[in-house]
């Protein structure tokens, strides 16, 4: 993950497998915001995504003394439990898996008469999401909006990293071909 | 946005600032939610509880069943547990209970006494009273919050005195106090007016004791601070600090922050607290001396 300390994590998922509230307290810190912005993304609907938030972390209290790494980041294990918590609740809340809610949700828009043009571009982006397939979506999701490295979100997706990397790859270049945006240079993001 | 990954993203500037404006506008936590979430992952990891099965009872009452699995957790709640039957209420040991002042006095009791395991429990119970304030002003409780952060400056008075001069205890202690301002102030949007009084006095004394080590710290440039300031990378701008970043990892929940758009009225984040701004001392180096501690 780009902006965590991986080994500082680690000594704080050492801690809290001892019991160190403080040290899951820093966990919570790190990933919170982002685990949020993943289940809002998958499942448009913010009151859902904070009790399922919650249920994410409550359930990674208790696998954490069960949790080694083997390979496997904390973050890919983490997100692995977010994205099988949201799968659980779609399964039982159909409604609030309706990817195709993506556009309009109370709460989340701007305010009236402010930056009308930035809006419309915010609801062109949530269009264009709309429209990538779900493993592109997902792609986007857990490496932009959750900030996962691509072994990460291969963890939390149970694919290979290349194949995160394929993902990712065509969702831009869908992206950019929804958003109207000049092709840039293809090469480069395909590193 | 936390994705700054050149390798896969190139120059691409623009779509990443669609997809950064999308994110701020759509997928942001309320502070305020983050808050109680965070106080009730606390609450059960304190006391090592597990998780619910279901989202449903993420909401729902009553996760006691899990209290017992550690035997001096059991212990301490069976003593507190006790005193719950004499006073005829599990609510009376919530703040504000006539219990509560017992529940805090069997916390005394189970602190370790060497000093650094001491002032790390320290710690723990100055989130606890924190917690117990968010919780109480979730539930628009504000004689709940008022008794949450009379306990809050108590222990903080507390923790001050257990983490003495050692550099590494007060260091730790300031990097929370800061995390703590940001919470509280978060709380603040939320209580009763009848409470606006104590968690200004609360965040005053936070602020206080930390601006005092910051100025400290300043006014002797030429001696290295005996305490470091862990959340500052840039040991020469010591007059910055960033008290939400402990162990010195970058703040990842929140790492973007400033390439964002604006949130018109949006409360601070406890999760960014080096980034807040301080509205209860907006002049740090003229606060009045605190109170109650």
């Amino acid at each position: 993950m780009t902006d965590v300390d991986e080994v500082a994590v680690e000594r704080l998922v050492a801690a809290a497998k001892h019991g160190d509230a403080m040290a899951f307290g820093r966990i919570f810190d790190i990933y919170h915001d982002r685990v949020h912005r993943y289940i809002v993304a998958r499942t448009h609907n913010p009151a859902d995504a904070e009790d399922l938030t919650q249920l994410v972390f409550l359930k990674a209290l208790e696998a954490l003394p069960r949790y080694e790494a083997r390979g496997i980041p904390f973050g890919g294990w983490l997100f692995r439990l977010a994205r099988n918590t949201v799968i659980d609740h779609a399964r039982t809340h159909r409604e609030h898996a309706d990817l195709d809610a993506v556009v309009e949700r109370p709460g989340n828009q701007p305010e009236p008469g402010a930056h009308v043009v930035a809006g419309e571009e915010i609801e062109a982006v949530g269009q264009a999401l709309a429209a990538l397939t779900d493993e592109q979506r997902e792609a986007i999701e857990l490496r932009f909006f959750a900030g996962l490295s691509a072994r990460e979100a291969a963890a939390a997706m149970g694919r290979q990293e290349g194949t995160v990397r394929g993902l990712q790859f065509r969702a831009i270049a869908a992206l950019r071909r929804h958003l109207g945006l000049a092709a840039g240079n293809d090469k480069d993001r395909r590193r | 946005m936390t994705m700054d990954r050149q390798d896969d993203w190139g120059d691409d500037g623009e779509l990443r600032a669609r997809l950064d404006a999308y994110a701020a506008s759509r997928l942001e936590p309320d502070p305020a939610a983050t808050a109680r979430t965070r106080a009730t992952i606390m609450s059960d990891a304190r006391l090592g509880r597990g998780a619910p099965r279901t989202v449903d009872d993420v909401a729902g009452p009553g996760l006691l069943g899990r209290l017992f699995r550690r035997p001096a957790l059991a212990a301490m709640a069976a003593l507190l547990g006790l005193a719950m039957v004499a006073g005829g209420t599990v609510a009376a040991a919530s703040p504000g209970g006539p219990l509560y002042g017992a529940r805090l006095w069997v916390e005394t009791l189970t602190l370790p006494s060497d000093t650094t395991a001491r002032a790390a429990a320290e710690l723990d119970r100055l989130q606890a009273r924190l917690d117990d304030a968010t919780a109480a002003a979730a539930n628009g409780n504000g004689e709940a919050v008022t008794a949450a952060l009379d306990a809050y400056r108590q222990t903080l008075a507390d923790a001050f005195t257990v983490a003495g001069s050692d550099p590494t205890r007060e260091a730790r202690l300031y990097a929370e106090l800061g995390r703590h301002q940001a919470v509280l102030l978060a709380v603040a949007a939320r209580v009763p007016a009848t409470a606006a009084g104590a968690i200004q006095a609360a965040i005053q004394q936070a602020v206080q004791r930390t601006q005092d080590k910051i100025d400290a710290i300043m006014v002797a440039p030429t001696q290295p601070a005996t305490t470091p300031n862990p959340g500052n990378p840039n040991p020469g701008n010591p007059g910055q600090p960033n008290p939400g970043q402990p162990t010195g990892t970058p703040n990842p929940g929140n790492p973007d922050k400033t390439s964002k758009p604006g949130h018109p009225g949006k409360a601070p984040n406890p999760g960014s607290a080096g980034h807040t701004p301080n509205p209860a001392n907006p002049n740090p180096g003229k606060t009045p001396p605190a109170h109650g501690g």
